[in-house]
């Protein structure tokens, strides 16, 4: 987790002052540490002793430009769940041989691009997918290279968020129909069986999961081999842990690379690897202004100008994350509050039952771990703005996303002859 | 003559239209967070 430090009574993130970003840049915004960033690609990388092997950015957990052209400029690829994530990839320089398309719904539009500009391979997850990626890959005299996502059918202490791997959920085919669907895909005219892929879900912070589903990935890999299909490449995806609260412990990346590696050493196959938030969520925070606080004999607020349309994950998973003023506490008393924001809706918080010290109408906070999924899934729900993003380097920082103002918003719109 | 019983009646259906076209300050079941936090199984990585 990143450091968070006050010096002179200001909280410093990535060796800058964020109180005098914020008495420059409207508020709320979004900032993201680059060295943060760096590091933490470096220590995956680093951790990883494989003959051949590919991190392939997962841009879904954060997809500004500039992100992605940081890990392009490491040596990533990219896994990608859209046409527009893909344009993202290409646009910032991941070469075409290195991006993986994901995703359940692939449609047809989105498969002529992918092949159009021969990606490294489709991450199939139905037989009706499979059929339509070969007839389109017939239309362009290709063949598609695939690989299926199997659900290794993974259940860890029943943490329903790495739940992906199980029958209920849309993802992936069960491993009990791998040798199925292979057979059916190599009898496809217009495909190319290049792999298996397989992804148990995310934040998961114990080792265990990944080493059962590296076993069974092994397992499927030399099944399929037996039967006589090639298999050059085994996707693991994503899935590593990071820590949002205090007494979390995240996965150990050292250890991680060190499982990763001594599992597949001795296969003759490329492996990829898709991190998204274990790269991302800890760069970044998000800073917002408290607005108004509003007291009762029941309960307290703290309503700030940021809302569920900027970061949803409070109300969408339920999920934790730390908020700090920006200004150091000075007082000792404790308000126990909710910090919600201005959104219309009763799920439009960050933080229920929360103690903040010494804090005033006017002050910043800074919601911490919000690199991932944050900006990604904001909307302009309640006509409200899509936030700008700021990176921060060496104690310099640049705006990488300018804020889109409600006028642009509405100007979208086209009104009818009929009105 | 309208008693009482219809008026209390004639009462509720008004209170229940009026309420229908109610804008914003949408509240959801008191649950629903935590059932969208149940539910919700995220494919991210």
């Amino acid at each position: 987790m990143i450091d968070y430090n006050y010096i002179e009574g200001n909280l410093f993130f990535d060796d800058l002052n964020i109180k005098n970003i914020a008495k420059e840049i409207e508020t709320p915004f979004y900032c993201y540490s680059l060295s943060y960033l760096k590091n933490q690609y470096s220590s995956l990388d680093n951790s990883i002793n494989l003959r051949d092997y590919e991190i392939c950015y997962a841009i879904k957990s954060n997809s500004n430009q500039s992100i992605i052209k940081n890990f392009a400029n490491m040596g990533a690829g990219a896994d990608v769940v859209s046409i527009g994530e893909m344009k993202r990839a290409l646009k910032a320089n991941i070469p075409p041989n290195k991006i993986v398309f994901s995703g359940v719904g692939k449609n047809p539009n989105e498969i002529k691009f992918a092949l159009n500009n021969d990606i490294l391979m489709f991450n199939v997850e139905s037989a009706s997918e499979l059929k339509k990626i070969s007839d389109e890959a017939l239309i362009q005299s290709k063949r598609a290279p695939i690989a299926i996502r199997i659900n290794p059918d993974i259940t860890a202490g029943g943490n329903e968020k790495i739940s992906t791997g199980k029958a209920q959920d849309k993802f992936g085919i069960s491993w009990k129909d791998a040798y199925e669907i292979y057979e059916y895909a190599s009898n496809l005219p217009g495909i190319e069986i290049k792999g298996v892929d397989a992804h148990i879900g995310s934040q998961i912070n114990r080792l265990e999961p990944f080493s059962h589903s590296f076993d069974k990935l092994k397992e499927i890999t030399s099944m399929l081999k037996d039967k006589g299909h090639k298999i050059d490449i085994i996707d693991v995806g994503g899935g590593l842990g990071v820590k949002y609260k205090e007494n979390e412990e995240p996965i150990d990346v050292k250890k991680y690379g060190k499982l990763l590696s001594e599992k597949f050493e001795d296969l003759d196959c490329k492996v990829i690897i898709e991190p998204g938030r274990f790269l991302t969520a800890n760069a970044g925070i998000l800073v917002t202004k408290i607005l108004h606080i509003k007291k009762s004999d029941i309960k307290n607020f703290v309503i700030v100008d940021a809302g569920m349309n900027d970061f949803i994950r409070p109300t969408l998973y339920n999920a934790h994350h730390n908020i700090i003023p920006l200004k150091e506490p000075k007082k000792l008393e404790n308000l126990k509050c909710d910090i919600v924001g201005p959104v219309c809706e009763t799920g439009d918080f960050f933080a229920k039952d929360m103690y903040l010290k010494d804090i005033n109408e006017d002050d910043f906070l800074a919601i911490c771990s919000t690199g991932a999924y944050g900006s990604v899934q904001s909307s302009n729900y309640n006509t409200r703005p899509t936030i700008g993003e700021l990176l921060i380097n060496k104690g310099e920082y640049e705006i990488i996303r300018k804020r889109i103002n409600e006028d642009i918003i509405i100007d979208k719109d086209i009104i009818s002859k009929w009105v | 003559m309208i008693n009482k019983e219809k008026l209390f009646i004639i009462f509720i259906i008004i209170i229940t239209l009026g309420g229908c076209g109610r804008k914003g300050d949408l509240l959801p079941p008191p649950n629903l967070t935590s059932m969208l936090s149940f539910n919700s199984v995220t494919d991210s990585k």
